[in-house]
């Protein structure tokens, strides 16, 4: 029957029919799947909660934003994101409801972004939220300064490294290092990421390695103490650049102070003092910044506890260089003798 | 020869009208009877379904109406009572929970523009209620709900909006993720600029091993590990290279980065690295008590020293959450491995400081004695 054209015409067409028919019971049950009636929403009038009022942003004015169209100048971009940055977002500032808005230029017209980039428009922090919600993944070939954001960006470099692949991405990052750190037209310090740094060494020659950490510590750049650690990860590091880098860089505030512990591993003494102080109350501050037993476990054996907090109140801490311990604390001859009079 | 000549090709024949109808007859009930089975399966219908939505946005944006088939209203709010003029803040503030606010937005697959318009107003309304944290979270199915049509067109988009690290915001997200039906593409680019979000959407399947492994090394070396599913996620991916900078680079980061290790057989690991992650971890005051409990049993004296320093003093800052968790852990690593006449408080802190000179591994008695 099939192997003749009316038969199969008749065939075709009653299979047709059969599932056309054949969804028709469905169909309306898909259609309710597919577009659910809305449910009529009721607005309470309860009484206003005035913290959420307070902490909540205006929304009209957020309803009102409107894009330009795509084919709309650049300048009409720009004053769109202008305007994101005048519209209120709310009383509670850990975040802000306008990043839809950006995600939706980073789509449309991104070289709006990359030109306004570092200005209060649009700000690395908005940028590099973009670029680990996986937006902007080009930005290297439209920023003006790509190699600057290169050192001062870890999620730049992913962006990069993931786009151009590893060896490429350590090579241009060294280069970049090297010709900035013998750029004496920069007005102001570059904020370095030292992880980009020690992600680019494999990649550096003999000579360059040599000469990191000297660059590191006289080229115009500002780093953050605690990142020395990232240094020490790597083979031939001077001990003494590395401390100094850290002397260099460390901040007023306890609260950072975790680049202690580095100093302390690599040892220097002072810092093993500094903590042995802050044993008792770490200086109020939270551990993930600084956390002074932390340190002290780490590089250094003798007392412990409250024997340590009496030794170090007292004054009679000392503390002494032990290649085996790194550092033994224990209590001065003067209170050595003292106990041994007692007895 | 002569019969081929003479024979009359197949389908020229003219089968009988009747068994035309027959036919007919049959493949309809082949049609319909496969149809209807077909349709059975919800899974199918739900398909389906996404199809014709997928449709609908389609004609609908180019002003093509089917028939049968409504264009729906682009509004993001839903209908507001007649006559009521207060701003939607206020009238928002009136609402008794992050659920009925949620209740009155509305995506009809509209454009992009719609898509960033609504994600703003509901993350105004999120923040607006940042503080009612347990609220939020019975609100998350209504939310994913509400999201999870944009995810399916913009997953970008809505990652943009959200806080990889604020517990609700980032359940929000995972319960998206999990629900699939995103663009693989967009879901690929959106897990390499996150680790948090690798090791939420690889799982999903969407990358193959070779690419898995090219961006977990990356994020290894460049990124750090925030939570610990994250963490070990990424670690186990490194633990299974040749090349140990990326692991070293990973185990020596991040809150978490000391916690990758986790789950996996410690001693095939080279001791520096395991070693590495505890000192992550104990450079933090957040350690891993797996980690202390193995390096104190392989006679590696700052483990030792660190356990005893938890143990013999009652600093606040040092006995937070992450310690009060495990303290019997501690505990018990004190009275396995040590043979201290003092386990616990002053004691033993004047204990170790009298006599840490003497103390040391042995060996044979798998203990710390002195």
């Amino acid at each position: 029957m099939l192997n003749t054209k009316k038969g199969l015409t008749a065939s075709l067409a009653g299979l047709l029919a059969g599932v056309v028919f054949g969804f028709g019971p469905y169909w309306e049950d898909i259609k309710r799947e597919a577009f659910p009636s809305p449910t009529a929403a009721v607005w309470e009038q309860g009484e206003v909660d005035e913290q959420v009022l307070k902490d909540t942003a205006d929304i009209e004015p957020l309803l009102a934003l409107a894009p330009p169209s795509d084919d709309a100048p650049d300048g009409e971009w720009q004053k769109f994101l202008a305007q994101l940055n005048q519209v209120g977002s709310g009383k509670y500032h850990t975040s802000t409801p306008l990043l839809p808005w950006y995600a939706y230029i980073a789509t449309h017209r991104p070289q709006v972004l990359y030109k306004k980039l570092g200005s209060s428009d649009f700000d690395t922090t908005k940028f590099n939220h973009l670029l680990q919600m996986g937006m902007l993944g080009d930005w290297y070939q439209y920023v003006e300064d790509p190699d600057a954001l290169l050192l001062s960006s870890g999620q730049a470099l992913m962006g990069y490294a993931l786009a151009n692949g590893e060896r490429e991405a350590r090579r241009r990052v060294a280069e970049a290092f090297f010709n900035s750190a013998r750029n004496t037209d920069r007005t102001h310090p570059l904020s370095l990421e030292l992880e980009n740094i020690r992600f680019a060494a494999p990649a550096m020659t003999t000579q360059e390695k040599a000469g990191l950490l000297d660059a590191l510590l006289q080229g115009p750049f500002n780093l953050d103490p605690r990142d020395v650690r990232r240094l020490t990860l790597l083979e031939e590091m001077d001990r003494e650049k590395l401390l100094g880098l850290i002397e260099k860089f460390q901040y007023s505030n306890k609260s950072m102070s975790s680049y202690m512990t580095t100093a302390a591993l690599l040892g220097e003494a002072r810092y093993i003092r500094v903590m042995a102080g802050d044993a008792r109350d770490n200086d109020r501050q939270p551990t993930n910044f600084y956390c002074s037993v932390c340190g002290l476990a780490l590089a250094a054996d003798g007392l412990i506890g409250e024997p340590l907090v009496r030794a170090e109140d007292s004054g009679e801490l000392q503390i002494l260089p032990s290649d085996q311990y790194g550092f033994v604390l224990t209590r001065g001859p003067g209170a050595q003798m003292a106990q041994e009079g007692a007895q | 020869m002569k019969h081929s000549q003479t024979a009359t090709d197949p389908a020229d024949r003219q089968p009988a009208p009747r068994s035309l109808l027959l036919a007919a007859l049959a493949f309809f009930l082949l049609g319909y009877i496969v149809t209807q089975k077909a349709l059975f399966d919800s899974d199918i219908r739900r398909q389906l379904a996404a199809q014709l939505r997928d449709l609908r946005t389609t004609t609908c944006s180019e002003g093509i109406r089917l028939p049968g088939i409504e264009c729906p209203s682009l509004s993001i709010i839903k209908e507001r009572p007649s006559g009521n003029n207060e701003p939607l803040r206020r009238q928002f503030a009136r609402l008794p929970s992050l659920s009925a606010a949620v209740d009155k937005l509305q995506w009809n697959f509209g454009s992009d523009a719609d898509a960033a318009r609504l994600l703003t107003i509901w993350k105004a309304l999120e923040l607006g209620r940042q503080r009612q944290s347990r609220e939020y979270h019975s609100a998350i199915p209504a939310i994913t709900q509400l999201l999870q049509p944009v995810w399916d067109r913009y997953p970008d988009m809505v990652a943009a909006t959200s806080c990889l690290y604020c517990g609700n915001s980032f359940d929000v997200l995972s319960s998206l993720i999990n629900a699939g039906g995103s663009d693989v593409d967009k879901l690929k680019s959106l897990a390499a600029g996150h680790p948090r979000l690798l090791a939420e959407i690889a799982p999903t399947g969407v990358f193959n091993d070779a690419e898995l492994e090219r961006i977990a090394t990356v994020h290894g070396e460049l990124s750090s590990g925030g939570d610990s599913k994250t963490a070990k996620f990424i670690g186990k991916i490194l633990l299974g290279r040749q090349d140990r900078a990326p692991l070293e680079a990973w185990l020596t980061k991040g809150l978490n980065g000391g916690r990758a290790l986790g789950d996996t057989g410690l001693d095939s690991i080279p001791r520096e690295l395991v070693i590495a992650a505890w000192e992550q971890g104990v450079r933090i005051g957040y350690d891993d008590v797996e980690l202390s409990e193995y390096l104190v049993a392989q006679g590696y004296r700052p483990a030792l020293r660190w356990v005893v320093w938890l143990e013999s003093t009652e600093f606040k800052y040092l006995h937070g959450w992450p310690y009060e968790r495990v303290q019997g852990q501690y505990q018990s690593i004190m009275t396995r491995f040590t043979r201290f006449p003092a386990s616990k408080g002053e004691p033993l802190a004047t204990f170790y400081s009298d006599n840490w000179a003497s103390i040391h591994w042995d060996d044979k008695a798998g203990r710390w004695t002195y």
